[in-house]
């Protein structure tokens, strides 16, 4: 379970990322967060993965209690939690087994163990062909399957992920939500950002409107899509 | 922590150092210069001191006199208790001796007798070393001395020269080690540029504090341990060869300095021990101390 309460982000050089967000993720839910570029959707990825300390306000993670989480508690919490980038982040001198490996290996996991697990994840992204490549002899697509791979390793109970289409071709993103969604069944809450108005409507999921660090709306479809052109294809914006 | 993990970590570190192998190898260079300079101030000082400890031991005084005194002298030096004996060294024995300890042959002599620089003298030795000095100041008294030449002369000189190099080896050694600790805590400081991707991927998977500092503390440590390694086989080196070389000379002072001079493996162990130690700690300061802020979790 996810919960902010009144959360504000003031960074350091003066910018104010969110402006009293309040809302709750239950377990087992698959959100989507929207909006314009800048409004405030990666700092709440962010403060979710402790990244970040909200300035005011409650964040309330997997029972803890974010604000007043210490230190050496974080690696912990963290591993209850899988994160995917926009941009994977993946070990580029390091195999497709390897990178998944490694989440497991800093958190302490030996030997047999991690063999069993990782080849169970690939499987599962549909990856075990290619454990041996390394990144770069991978599509997109597939590196992004890599990177989910790498957050579900440790049996996070949330997965989150910033845009993780942002840099897939568009029909590969479609595997890529797919898969997110299927993983939702099997028990893991979800939170995706997402600028894909198509996917987004595809998937029918609860939307989290963000504008300028503000929530304007959180509901299930609802006005998000109103005077979008149906079946366009179309990113709110660029970064 | 489990051993295998333990593993991990190890070749992690190792891994860091080749990777880095330039800046690594500037660190190396460096904390080797380091304890070289530490090493050699050491034995030059452990030396000196067996030195004078030799030439304190020795008892041994020598009295030069003024020609045509010595029966004068004679009568006078059995009159002071603290003398064990005494015996005559005419100015052409002193020459001769001289003489042998510089060349083979003798073939010298006759040629340089003929005005012999040399005075004679008596080698006094002592009952008691300890009142040296009175000893020394009753003969001086006596009519008809030119010098006594007493051991705690020389040893006191030496005795200087030994502060002073321990003094100025303290002061540029502590310079160097400062030095030093700032190369390695830079070469750390690069890996870790280098590597911010893997540390920024490791934090966010929830790696733990250990996972992702002990790579570093390892390259610290194994930059110190190489240099310990280096310098103390390149001081067994060096420290061999002047042995070997004083050997084979044949002038006056040197058999002194050979009989003392400590052996190295007198003090080897010494030596590593203190360089591991060394080591150890600037290569787990540079690492830890100085780049912690840049793996903060
Ligand atoms: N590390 C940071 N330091 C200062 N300002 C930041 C930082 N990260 C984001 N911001 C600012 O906070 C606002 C929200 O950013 P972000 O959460 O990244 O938006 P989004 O992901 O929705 O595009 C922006 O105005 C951005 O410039
Ligand atoms: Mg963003």
């Amino acid at each position: 379970m996810i919960l902010f309460s009144n959360v504000s982000k003031e960074y350091a050089n003066g910018a104010v990322a969110l402006d009293n967000v309040s809302f709750t993720v239950d377990t087992g839910e698959f959100v989507f967060v929207v909006g314009h570029s800048g409004a405030g959707k990666s700092t709440i990825m962010k403060l979710i993965m402790r990244e970040e300390k909200a300035t005011s306000g409650q964040i309330e993670v997997n029972g803890y209690d974010l604000q007043g989480i210490r230190r050496r508690q974080i690696s912990r919490y963290r591993r209850s939690i899988g994160m995917v980038f926009q941009d994977f982040r993946l070990i580029n001198q390091m195999t497709i087994y390897d990178n998944v490996a490694f989440a497991l290996r800093v958190t302490g996991v030996v030997g047999r163990e991690i063999r069993k697990r990782v080849l169970y994840i690939l499987d599962l992204v549909g990856l075990l062909p290619k454990a041996r490549c390394f990144p770069h002899q991978v599509s997109g697509g597939e590196q992004q399957r890599v990177a989910l791979a790498r957050a579900l390793v440790n049996n996070p109970s949330i997965i989150i992920a910033d845009e993780p289409t942002g840099n897939i071709d568009p029909e590969l993103s479609n595997g890529v939500m797919e898969l997110l969604d299927e993983i939702n069944k099997c028990g893991p809450t979800i939170v995706v950002v997402s600028h894909e108005h198509n996917l987004v409507k595809k998937l029918n999921k609860r939307v989290i409107n963000l504008e300028n660090g503000r929530m304007i709306a959180d509901t299930g479809l609802g006005d998000w899509f109103k005077g979008e052109e149906d079946g366009k294809r179309q990113r709110l914006d660029e970064e | 922590m489990k051993l295998s993990n333990l593993g991990y970590l190890l070749r992690q570190g190792v891994k860091n150092v080749w990777l880095n192998r330039l800046l690594s190898a500037a660190s190396i260079g460096v904390l080797t210069v380091c304890f070289l300079l530490i090493g050699t101030a050491v034995l030059f000082s452990r030396n000196l001191g067996s030195f004078v400890h030799g030439i304190e031991k020795k008892n041994e005084l020598v009295v030069f006199l003024e020609d045509n005194t010595s029966k004068h002298v004679a009568e006078q030096l059995k009159k002071i208790k603290n003398i064990a004996s005494f015996t005559f060294v005419s100015k052409e024995a002193a020459l001769k001796l001289q003489l042998e300890t510089l060349y083979e042959g003798g073939d010298l002599f006759d040629e340089l007798n003929r005005d012999n620089p040399l005075p004679d003298c008596y080698r006094v030795t002592l009952h008691d070393v300890d009142i040296i000095k009175k000893t020394v100041d009753k003969i001086n008294k006596i009519h008809g001395i030119v010098h006594v030449n007493s051991p705690n002369d020389v040893a006191q000189i030496i005795t200087t020269i030994k502060n002073t190099v321990n003094y100025a080896g303290i002061v540029i050694v502590a310079f160097l080690l400062f030095v030093s600790l700032f190369i390695v805590a830079t070469t750390i400081k690069m890996t870790i540029y280098d590597r911010r991707r893997e540390i920024n991927i490791m934090k966010f998977v929830g790696a733990n504090n250990i996972f992702i500092r002990v790579p570093f503390l390892v390259e610290g440590l194994i930059l110190g341990i190489i240099s310990a390694f280096l310098a103390y086989g390149m001081l067994y080196l060096g420290y061999s060869y002047m042995f070997d070389v004083l050997a084979k000379f044949k002038v006056a002072v040197l058999p002194m300095i050979k009989e003392n001079m400590v052996p190295f493996q007198e003090i080897s162990a010494y030596l590593l021990s203190g360089f591991l130690y060394l080591g150890s700690i600037i290569g787990t300061f540079g690492s830890v101390f100085f780049v912690r802020k840049h793996l903060k979790v």
